[in-house]
């Protein structure tokens, strides 16, 4: 899958890290970085809850 | 327990996030039966947060709040019946009657009617505002609309939907004066000392607020209100909002021998019966936790996403999610950020665990009975979230002390 996240929609709460911190970090200067834009099956049901938790609906995967 | 079939019909009442998240969670888990989602305003699913944020500021049209576009509403193949309020729910035949007329019948029924503004008893009410849907911003902003710059706009209640609302008049260009009747905003639930921390978060906004308020009366004049205190005080705003919390709305249910406690009671799966379950706002469940297990009804966004994720889920499979909730929440506030994880109680214990009020940004650790009951920052994103773990498992105080998640 590949993840992508629509940065003028992101408010960098932190909220998909707190899901998957292996694919999605914010770091001390406020911004969010994505660690790994092509994760593997095993992520799958992860980030699905991320991309229904996001309170912005700022983040996509495109399988 | 029985899984869906095809044959099935799911009837969700309440088109608001519960429910819309509902129909898109069930049929990502393939169900293929009939879905119909009910709803009594007029409007497709949309979503509420931005309403006291981007919308009131004016930053953002109420349309980027659209939840159910038409796009995914095709998508869903999902029965809309919108402007028609449920009225009663035969439990016997899972069968939900609406105001006008109509019976919908079908095999499972989920609640998801969520909560609706409290509003004050004085003798204006009809004319003082609330902010909780698209219409309350529409019948707000035309008000707005006829205001001068700098206008006096009194906001009853302090709490987190007031602050925001206050912020974004500010912005504006009005004058809010928030009217707290407690000691100060959010004492009642975040307790003495956070929310000590946060009171001079209005000042910095330039925002006045009042501590201490009791309000006796709010009447109309000819270009106005005057609100009338205790004290033998006035005010003279030129448009009145009350934030003071949210009833359950689930007086549709009255007679349909459900227990109604504060809300829709249900068991860990969100069941009141085999085939009939409530989420969102409007549900109280039993939440298993790292302090135990409690019925709880929690009025947050995420809470109402993910309930819809675990019914569709334990319907579909059988299963429900093994993890604990860890409850999630924010409010966006004189341009601070407030996050909260778990579900803590004013009365627990408060650590404070970095940070100052100078900085303005701050970790501070719930606990009850030496263990962490949740983590409220502000201004702190990354700590908040490297933090969940001291919830996903119990944690004592100390080993949170020792292990300090929210630094690595
Ligand atoms: C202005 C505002 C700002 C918020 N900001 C935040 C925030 O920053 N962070 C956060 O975590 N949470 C926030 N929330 C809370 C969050 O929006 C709610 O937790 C969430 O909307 C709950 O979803 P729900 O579907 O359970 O209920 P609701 O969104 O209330 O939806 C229920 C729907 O059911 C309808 N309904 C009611 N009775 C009937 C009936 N008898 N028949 C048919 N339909 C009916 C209602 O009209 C409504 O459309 C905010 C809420 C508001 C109002
Ligand atoms: S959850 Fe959404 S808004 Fe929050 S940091 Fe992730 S992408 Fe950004």
């Amino acid at each position: 899958m590949k993840v992508s996240v629509n940065f003028d929609l992101c408010t960098s709460n932190a909220v998909c890290m707190g899901i998957a911190p292996e694919i999605f970090e914010v770091r001390d200067d406020g911004y969010l970085y994505i660690l790994n834009e092509n994760p593997g099956p095993e992520f799958d049901s992860r980030l699905r809850e991320a991309v229904a938790s996001c309170p912005n609906g700022a983040i996509s995967v495109e399988e | 327990m029985s899984r869906l079939h095809a044959s099935d019909h799911v009837i969700v009442v309440g088109a608001g996030l519960a429910g819309w998240r509902f129909v898109e969670a069930l049929r990502r888990e393939g169900y293929d039966g009939a879905l119909t989602l009910i709803g009594d305003e007029a409007h497709a699913p949309y979503d509420r947060p931005p309403l006291s944020k981007q919308v009131l500021a004016g930053k953002w049209s109420v349309d980027q709040t659209t939840l159910a576009t038409d796009e995914r509403l095709a998508k869903a193949q999902v029965t809309l019946r919108l402007g028609t309020p449920a009225i009663n729910l035969d439990v016997a035949t899972t069968t939900v009657h609406l105001a006008d007329g109509t019976l919908v019948a079908g095999t499972h029924v989920v609640i998801a009617t969520g909560t609706r503004a409290r509003r004050l008893p004085f003798r204006a009410s009809d004319r003082i505002h609330t902010v909780r849907s698209r219409d309350d911003v529409a019948f707000l902003n035309h008000d707005l609309a006829v205001l001068e710059p700098k206008s006096v706009v009194a906001v009853i209640g302090g709490g987190f939907i007031g602050a925001e609302v206050a912020t974004a008049l500010r912005t504006r260009g009005f004058t809010p004066i928030v009217l707290e009747a407690a000691e100060r905003p959010l004492v009642n639930v975040l307790g003495p000392e956070v929310s000590s921390w946060l009171a001079n978060l209005p000042a910095t906004a330039d925002v006045e607020l009042r501590n201490g308020q009791r309000i006796l009366d709010v009447v109309e004049t000819d270009d106005g209100f005057i609100v009338s205190f205790a004290d033998g005080g006035e005010l003279a705003p030129r448009v009145v909002i009350v934030g003071a919390g949210a009833l359950t709305n689930d007086e549709w249910l009255a007679t349909s021998g459900l227990t109604i406690d504060n809300g829709v009671v249900v068991n860990e799966h969100l069941l009141a019966t085999e085939n009939v379950g409530a989420i969102g706002d409007v549900a109280r469940f039993e939440w298993a936790n790292v302090a135990g297990t409690e019925l709880v009804r929690i009025e947050h966004w995420q809470i109402a996403n993910d309930h819809a994720g675990s019914l569709a889920h334990y319907w579909m499979t059988g299963q429900s999610p093994t993890a604990l909730l860890v409850p999630y929440f924010w409010s966006d506030q004189y341009g601070k950020k407030i996050q909260m994880l778990g579900h803590p109680r004013a009365t627990d214990d408060v650590t404070r665990v970095s940070g100052g009020d100078e900085e303005a940004k701050w970790v501070a650790l719930y606990s009850r009975d030496g263990i962490v009951t949740g983590v409220v920052t502000l201004g702190q994103p990354r700590a908040l979230m490297l933090s969940k773990v001291l919830l996903e498992t119990p944690t004592s105080l100390d080993r949170a002390l020792a292990n300090a998640p929210w630094s690595s």
